[in-house]
C-alpha cells in the first residue's frame, strides 16, 4: 500500500512539475549548440596544440638546440637546458584540457585514458615535426634581418617569434658560413651578427667533410667575446 | 499491439506528449529507487533524488538520441544526481574525481555462462555487505548484479572504459569476500 502511494506520488509529482512549468523541456537547439561548441572547442584546442608543438620544433631548429644531442652527453645537457620548457608546459596544459573535452565522447571514454593521451601526443608530435617548416616563412618575413621583403609588424606574434625563435644561446649557435679562415670560419646568424668559429683537433665535425661558404651549420661550444671554441659542428640542411 | 519501447515513448515526449513521460516514470521508478538505495548508504532521500532525476530527464529529453538505448541514458542522469548528493554530504563518502584504474588498459574478463549462474548466488551473498564497500566498487556491483546491466551499459553510465568496469567488479567482489570472511 505504502509502495503504491509512493509510486503514485513520484509519478504525480513529476507530472505536476511538468504541468506547473517547474520542469521545462530544454529546446533542441540548446543541445545542438552545446555539441557544436564542444566540437569547436576541441578543434580550436587541437589547432592551438599543433601550432604550439610545431613552433617548439621550429624554434629548436632555429636556435640549433634540436641538433646538439649528436654531440654526446654534454650535447644532451645543453639540449635539456635550452628546451623551451614554458612552451612545453603550455602544450601539456592544452593536452590535459583537450583530453577532458574529448572524454565527453563515447569513443574516448570507453577506452583507457592512456590510449587517448598517447594518440593526442603522437599526432601532435608527428604533425608538429612535419609542420615546423611552415613557421619559417613567417619568421623570415619579420623586420629584423630576414632576407625576404619585410611585412607590417604584428605585435604579439612578432614578439613571440622573436623571443623564442631568435634566442641567442651561450653554447649553441646556428648560422651560415660566410668566410673560411685558417682557424675555422666566420659565421653569420639570422640577425646578421657574425662570429668567428675556431676549429681544433678535438672538434667533432658531423658529417665528416669539408665545410664551405654558404653551408648552414650548428656550432656547439662556449662563446668568448666574438669567437666560439667549437666542441662540435654539424652541417644542417637549410 | 506490441508495447511501445522506451525509445518510442521518449520520441513521443520529445514531440510534446508530456503525459507519455508518466509511462517512462512508471517503468523506471522502482529500478531507480532500488539503485539509489543500494548505491547511497542512506536511503532517506532516495525517493527525492529519483524524483529529481526524472525532472532532469524531462528537461533534457530533447538531448536524448532516440537511436540509442534509453536505459543507460536515464541511469547516467541518476548516477550524476546520486554522486552530487554524496558530495554534498561531505565527509560521509569519498568520491574521487580521478582514478588510476581509468589510465591503463586492463584485460577484459568476458562475461561467461558461469557468471550468470554465480550471479544469483553472489547477489544473495553480496547484498548485506554492500554498504561497507567504497562507492567506486559498490556502484558497478549494484549495476551489474542487481540492475542486470552489461559491461558496455555500465561503461556508458559511469563513462569509464569497459575494461575498468571489469576490474572494479573483480576488485569489489574480492573486497566483499574478504569482508564476509572477516565478519563470519
Amino acid at each position: 500500500m505504502e509502495k503504491e502511494n509512493n509510486k503514485q506520488s513520484i509519478k504525480d509529482s513529476v507530472l505536476n512539475a511538468i504541468k506547473s512549468g517547474r520542469a521545462k523541456m530544454l529546446p533542441r537547439w540548446h543541445f545542438v549548440l552545446k555539441g557544436v561548441l564542444l566540437a569547436i572547442g576541441v578543434l580550436l584546442l587541437a589547432f592551438l596544440l599543433l601550432y604550439l608543438v610545431s613552433f617548439i620544433v621550429f624554434s629548436m631548429h632555429q636556435t640549433g638546440v634540436w641538433f646538439v644531442p649528436v654531440f654526446g652527453l654534454p650535447g644532451w645537457f645543453s639540449f635539456l637546458r635550452h628546451i623551451p620548457w614554458i612552451l612545453i608546459g603550455l602544450s601539456l596544459l592544452f593536452i590535459i584540457v583537450l583530453e577532458i573535452l574529448v572524454r565527453r565522447y563515447s569513443f574516448t571514454y570507453r577506452k583507457p585514458l592512456l590510449y587517448s593521451v598517447f594518440a593526442i601526443v603522437l599526432i601532435a608530435g608527428i604533425v608538429g615535426i612535419f609542420a615546423a617548416p611552415l613557421h619559417r616563412g613567417f619568421f623570415l618575413s619579420m623586420r629584423f634581418g630576414g632576407k625576404r621583403p619585410p611585412r607590417p609588424s604584428i605585435p604579439f606574434l612578432d614578439n613571440f617569434y622573436r623571443s623564442f625563435g631568435f634566442q641567442r644561446l651561450d653554447d649553441v649557435h646556428r648560422g651560415t658560413i660566410t668566410e673560411m679562415i685558417p682557424a675555422g670560419f666566420v659565421m653569420e646568424n639570422f640577425g646578421g651578427e657574425t662570429s668567428t668559429i675556431i676549429i681544433s683537433s678535438g672538434t667533432r665535425l658531423l658529417p665528416i667533410n669539408d665545410f664551405e661558404v654558404g653551408d648552414t651549420v650548428t656550432v656547439f661550444g662556449e662563446e668568448n667575446g666574438n669567437s666560439v671554441q667549437a666542441v662540435g659542428i654539424r652541417e644542417i640542411s637549410d | 499491439m506490441p508495447e511501445k519501447t522506451d525509445e518510442d515513448i521518449a520520441t513521443d515526449v520529445q514531440r510534446g506528449d508530456a503525459q507519455a513521460f508518466g509511462t517512462l516514470v512508471e517503468r523506471y521508478e522502482d529500478k531507480l529507487i532500488r539503485y539509489a538505495r543500494r548505491f547511497l548508504r542512506s536511503s532517506d532521500d532516495a525517493e527525492d533524488l529519483v524524483q529529481e532525476t526524472f525532472i532532469k530527464a524531462y528537461s533534457n529529453i530533447k538531448g536524448f538520441d532516440t537511436k540509442r538505448r534509453f536505459s543507460p541514458w536515464i541511469y547516467r542522469i541518476a548516477h550524476n544526481e546520486f554522486v552530487n548528493s554524496m558530495r554534498k554530504r561531505s565527509g560521509k563518502e569519498n568520491i574521487s574525481i580521478f582514478d588510476f584504474d581509468l589510465l591503463f588498459p586492463h584485460p577484459v574478463a568476458k562475461e561467461t555462462a558461469d557468471d550468470k549462474v554465480n550471479k544469483e548466488e553472489l547477489k544473495r551473498m553480496l547484498g548485506g555487505y554492500l554498504e561497507q564497500l567504497d562507492p567506486k566498487y559498490r556502484e558497478p556491483i549494484v549495476l551489474y548484479y542487481f540492475e542486470d546491466m552489461d559491461y558496455g551499459e555500465i561503461a556508458d553510465i559511469l563513462q569509464i572504459p569497459s575494461s575498468t568496469v571489469g576490474v572494479r567488479l573483480r576488485r569489489g567482489k574480492a573486497m566483499l569476500r574478504k569482508l564476509m570472511d572477516k565478519l563470519n
